[in-house]
C-alpha cells in the first residue's frame, strides 16, 4: 500500500479521534489546523489523478481511495471548510467538537473521494455519527434532543441508503459509485435516501432543528457539509435524471416559507443551505458536463460563504450565548469586522456579481436555460434570488445593522476574526478570480463565459430587488423580525401527531382495560353460577340424579374432545 | 453643550437623584448628540453613515441609476430573435423585483400563520462558563425633551 492509496478522509478521522482523546487544549488546536493541512496535502500530493486503493471486502471489489476532476472541487471545498473551522475554534475547543468536527470534515471528504457505494456509505455515516455528536456537544438536554431527531432522521435515511447499496451490490461485485437506473429497486432507495439528506422538502427539519443546538464552533463544522455530500451523491448517480428538477426546485422554494420569518439567524442560514441544496439538485437533474460543471462551483462556493455566514452569527452566538434578530440592537457599532464580514458571506450566499456564489449561480443559470422549459428557469432563477435576497442580505442587515436598541456584544475574538477574513477572502477570490474555480473542474467545462456575460444580467436582479426591499423599507411594509420559531412540519409529529398518539394509546388502554373488567365480572358471575349449580340440590345435581339427564353433558363433553384433538 | 461624555462611560447603574431635575428642566442640548457617540474607527463610522439616512438615500440612489442604465442598455442591445424567455429584455430586473415582493409578502403571511413562541428559547442554552463577557447594551438617544431611561445590562440578552 502507497500513500497514494489512503484515502485523505481517513487522515482526517485519524487525527479527529486523537484529538477526541487528548486533554490538552493546544494539542487539539493544532490538531484542528494542521490536519485539514496534511489533508490538502495529500489530496494535491504526489498521488495524483486516478484509482487507487482498490480493496477485495466480502467477496466485493472495493476503491476506497477515486480522485477525479468530478470530487476535486467537492474535496477541495471541504477540506478548506474544516480548515477554516478549525482555525475558528483555535481559542475555544472541546475534546468532543474538536474530535467529532475532524471526523465530520473526514467522513465527507473520505465518501466524496470514494470510488464505490459501499466505501461512499461507510464514510457518509462515520459523518453523520460525528454530526449527532457535534449537536449533542452543544450542551443541554435540547441538545441531546436535538441529536437523537438528528440521528433517527439520519438513520432512516441510512437504511435506506444501505437497503439501495445491497440491492445494487447484490447485481454487481463492483458497486462503482456512477449511474444508477432510478427505477431500479436499488436505485429508488438511493434516491431517496440521499434526497432525505440534501434537505428534501418532508423530512429536511433536521437541518433547522440540529444547527440551532449546536455550539458556535460545532454550527461551523456541521455548516453545509452534510447536504453537499447528499448532492454529491446525487450528481454521481442521478445526473439528467428529470424528477431532480422538480424536487430540487421544490426544495429551494420550500424554506422561502419560514426564512423570512426565522429569528435565529443561524437557523437563517441553515434554510439558506436547503435552498442552496435545491437549487445545486435542480441544475444536477439537467444533465450534462455544463450541469456537473454548476454544481461543483455552486458546491464550492457555498461551503465557503455559508462557512463564513455561520461564523459571523457563530461570533454573536459566542459573545451573547443567543443570536436572535430580534434581541440584536446595532451591532456593527461594537463588531464592525465581524458586520463588515458579515456582509461578505450575505453577498456570496446572494451570488452577487464578484462574489462566489456568483459564479455558480451564473453557469447555472445557463444551464438551466438550456433546458427549453422557460417556466423551470423562471422558477428557478426566482427561488434564487428570493432565497439569496431573503438569507444573504434581509437577515444579516436586520441582524447587524438594526436600528433598535438591543444587545451590543463585543467584537469577536482575534482567531474568529482571522478565520473568518481568511473565509472572506475565498469569497471574494472565487467570484473575482474563477479562473482557480475553472482549473479544478472537469476538463471541456469552461464557465468563463457565462461568468463573464451574466454579469449585468444577475446584477439587475440583485439591484431591482434591493430597490424593490429598500423601497418597502421605507414605507414600513417589510415587517420587523418578531421573536418566536416557525412552525414547520415537525410540528405535524411533534405537536398534533404526538397527541393523537398519546389519545389513541389511552383510548386503547381505556377500551382494554374495560374488557378487562367486563371479563372479570363475566368470570366471577359464571364461577358463582357453578358453584350454586354444583351445592346439594342444585342445578347440576338435580340433572345428574335425574334418570338419562346426564347423556347431553356427556355429548357435550365428547365435542370438546374431538375438537380439541382435531385442532 | 453641558454633556460630553459618550454614552458608554456613563455607568450603567447610574440615576438621577429624585428631586433634582424634572424633564422641564432639560432642553434637547443638554442630551448628547448621537453623532458624539460614534465610534472612531474608520471602518465603523462608513458602515455607520452606510446605515443612516444619508447613507441609504445615498445607495438607493445610485442603486436606481445603475439598474436603470443596465436595464437600458440590455434594451438597446436586445437580441434579433428571442429563443428564450432569458433574452427578453429586463425579465432579470422583473424577477429580482418579483423576489423581494415575494420575501416581503411571505414574511407578512409567514408571521401571521406560522409563527409562534418558542418553548425552548436559545439563550439558556450555553452555560454561563462558556459565554464570553457581554458588553452592556448602549442606550438609544431619547427623543429631544425627555428624559433618557437608564437601563440597567441583563444577562444573556442585553436591555431592549
Amino acid at each position: 500500500m502507497t500513500p497514494a492509496d489512503i484515502n485523505p478522509g481517513l487522515w482526517l478521522i485519524a487525527a479527529g479521534l486523537l484529538a477526541a482523546a487528548t486533554p490538552w487544549h493546544p494539542v487539539r488546536a493544532i490538531l484542528g489546523v494542521a490536519a485539514p493541512l496534511g489533508a490538502l496535502a495529500l489530496l494535491f500530493g504526489p498521488g495524483g489523478m486516478g484509482a487507487h486503493g482498490a480493496i477485495e471486502f466480502l467477496g466485493y471489489q472495493l476503491l476506497t481511495h477515486r480522485f477525479d476532476a468530478t470530487a476535486l472541487p467537492f474535496a477541495t471545498a471541504l477540506v478548506l471548510g474544516s480548515l477554516l473551522a478549525g482555525l475558528y475554534a483555535v481559542g475555544r475547543t472541546t475534546r468532543i467538537e474538536s474530535g467529532a468536527g475532524l471526523v465530520l470534515a473526514g467522513g465527507a471528504v473520505g465518501a466524496v473521494l470514494s470510488g464505490d457505494i459501499v466505501s461512499f456509505l461507510l464514510f457518509f455515516e462515520i459523518a453523520i455519527l460525528a454530526g449527532a455528536a457535534l449537536v449533542w456537544a452543544g450542551g443541554g438536554r435540547l441538545s441531546a434532543h436535538a441529536a437523537i431527531r438528528f440521528l433517527a432522521i439520519h438513520i432512516l435515511a441510512g437504511s435506506l441508503l444501505v437497503a439501495g447499496a445491497a440491492a445494487i451490490a447484490a447485481a454487481d461485485p463492483f458497486p462503482v459509485l456512477g449511474p444508477v437506473d432510478p427505477a431500479s429497486a436499488g436505485g429508488t432507495l438511493l434516491l431517496v435516501g440521499l434526497a432525505i439528506r440534501a434537505g428534501a422538502p418532508g423530512l429536511h427539519v433536521w437541518l433547522r432543528d440540529s444547527q440551532a443546538r449546536t455550539s458556535p464552533e460545532g454550527g461551523v463544522h456541521l455548516g453545509a457539509v452534510i447536504t453537499t455530500v447528499a448532492i454529491y451523491g446525487l450528481l454521481r448517480g442521478f445526473a439528467g435524471e428529470p424528477m431532480l428538477i422538480a424536487i430540487g426546485l421544490l426544495t429551494a422554494l420550500w424554506p422561502l416559507l419560514f426564512v423570512a420569518i426565522e429569528d435565529d439567524l443561524r437557523r437563517v442560514g441553515c434554510w439558506g443551505v436547503l435552498a442552496h441544496a435545491g437549487l445545486m439538485m435542480a441544475v444536477a437533474g439537467v444533465g450534462g458536463p455544463l450541469a456537473a460543471g454548476a454544481v461543483m462551483s455552486m458546491a464550492f462556493g457555498g461551503i465557503i460563504a455559508f462557512s463564513l455566514f455561520f461564523m459571523a452569527a457563530g461570533a454573536v452566538q459566542a459573545r451573547l450565548g443567543h443570536c436572535r434578530i430580534s434581541l440584536l440592537g446595532r451591532v456593527w457599532r461594537t463588531m464592525p469586522v465581524s458586520a463588515a464580514l458579515m456582509l461578505v458571506a450575505g453577498l456570496g450566499i446572494g451570488a452577487v456579481p464578484l462574489t462566489a456564489g456568483y459564479t455558480g449561480l451564473a453557469v447555472a443559470s445557463g444551464t438551466m436555460a438550456q433546458t427549453q422549459a422557460p417556466v423551470v428557469w423562471v422558477i428557478f432563477v426566482l427561488a434564487a434570488a428570493a432565497a439569496g435576497l431573503a438569507v444573504g442580505v434581509r437577515a444579516p442587515l436586520r441582524a447587524f445593522f438594526a436600528t433598535r436598541v438591543g444587545a451590543e456584544p463585543e467584537e469577536a475574538p482575534f482567531p474568529m476574526i482571522l478565520a473568518m477574513t481568511l473565509a472572506g477572502f475565498f469569497v471574494m477570490a472565487a467570484g473575482l478570480a474563477p479562473g482557480f474555480l475553472e482549473a479544478m473542474l472537469p476538463e471541456g467545462i469552461r464557465i468563463s463565459a457565462f461568468v463573464d456575460d451574466s454579469r449585468g444580467e444577475i446584477a439587475q436582479i440583485w439591484i431591482f430587488a434591493a430597490l424593490v426591499l429598500a423601497a418597502f423599507g421605507m414605507v414600513r411594509l417589510d415587517p420587523r423580525v418578531r421573536p418566536g420559531v416557525a412552525r414547520d412540519l415537525d410540528d405535524l409529529y411533534r405537536g398534533p401527531a404526538r397527541a393523537a398518539l398519546r389519545w389513541s394509546t389511552g383510548t386503547v388502554q381505556r377500551i382494554v382495560g374495560r374488557m378487562l373488567e367486563v371479563g372479570r365480572a363475566w368470570s366471577a358471575e359464571l364461577a358463582a353460577s357453578l358453584a350454586q349449580a354444583v351445592r346439594p340440590g342444585g342445578l347440576l345435581v338435580r340433572w345428574f340424579e335425574a334418570p338419562g339427564a346426564a347423556w347431553p353433558l356427556l355429548v357435550v363433553a365428547a365435542l370438546v374432545v374431538t375438537l380439541i384433538v382435531l385442532s | 453643550m453641558q454633556n460630553e461624555r459618550p454614552l458608554d462611560e456613563i455607568p450603567a447603574d447610574f440615576r438621577l437623584p429624585a428631586g433634582i431635575f424634572t424633564t422641564a428642566d432639560l432642553t434637547p442640548e443638554d442630551l448628547p448628540d448621537p453623532a458624539d457617540v460614534q465610534p472612531d474607527h474608520p471602518g465603523a463610522r462608513l458602515l455607520g453613515w452606510a446605515a443612516g439616512r444619508g447613507g441609504r438615500i445615498a445607495v438607493f440612489g445610485l442603486l436606481l441609476l445603475v439598474g436603470s442604465g443596465l436595464v437600458l442598455l440590455e434594451v438597446m442591445f436586445r437580441p434579433a430573435a428571442i429563443t428564450h424567455v432569458s433574452e427578453i429584455p429586463g425579465i432579470h430586473a422583473a424577477i429580482g423585483m418579483t423576489a423581494a415582493l415575494a420575501v416581503v409578502l411571505l414574511a407578512r403571511v409567514g408571521q401571521w400563520l406560522l409563527l409562534r413562541r418558542d418553548a425552548n428559547p436559545m439563550p439558556p442554552r450555553t452555560a454561563p462558563s462558556r459565554a464570553l463577557p457581554v458588553r452592556p447594551a448602549t442606550p438609544a438617544p431619547a427623543a429631544p425633551g425627555t428624559l433618557r431611561p437608564t437601563i440597567a445590562p441583563t444577562a444573556g440578552g442585553g436591555a431592549r
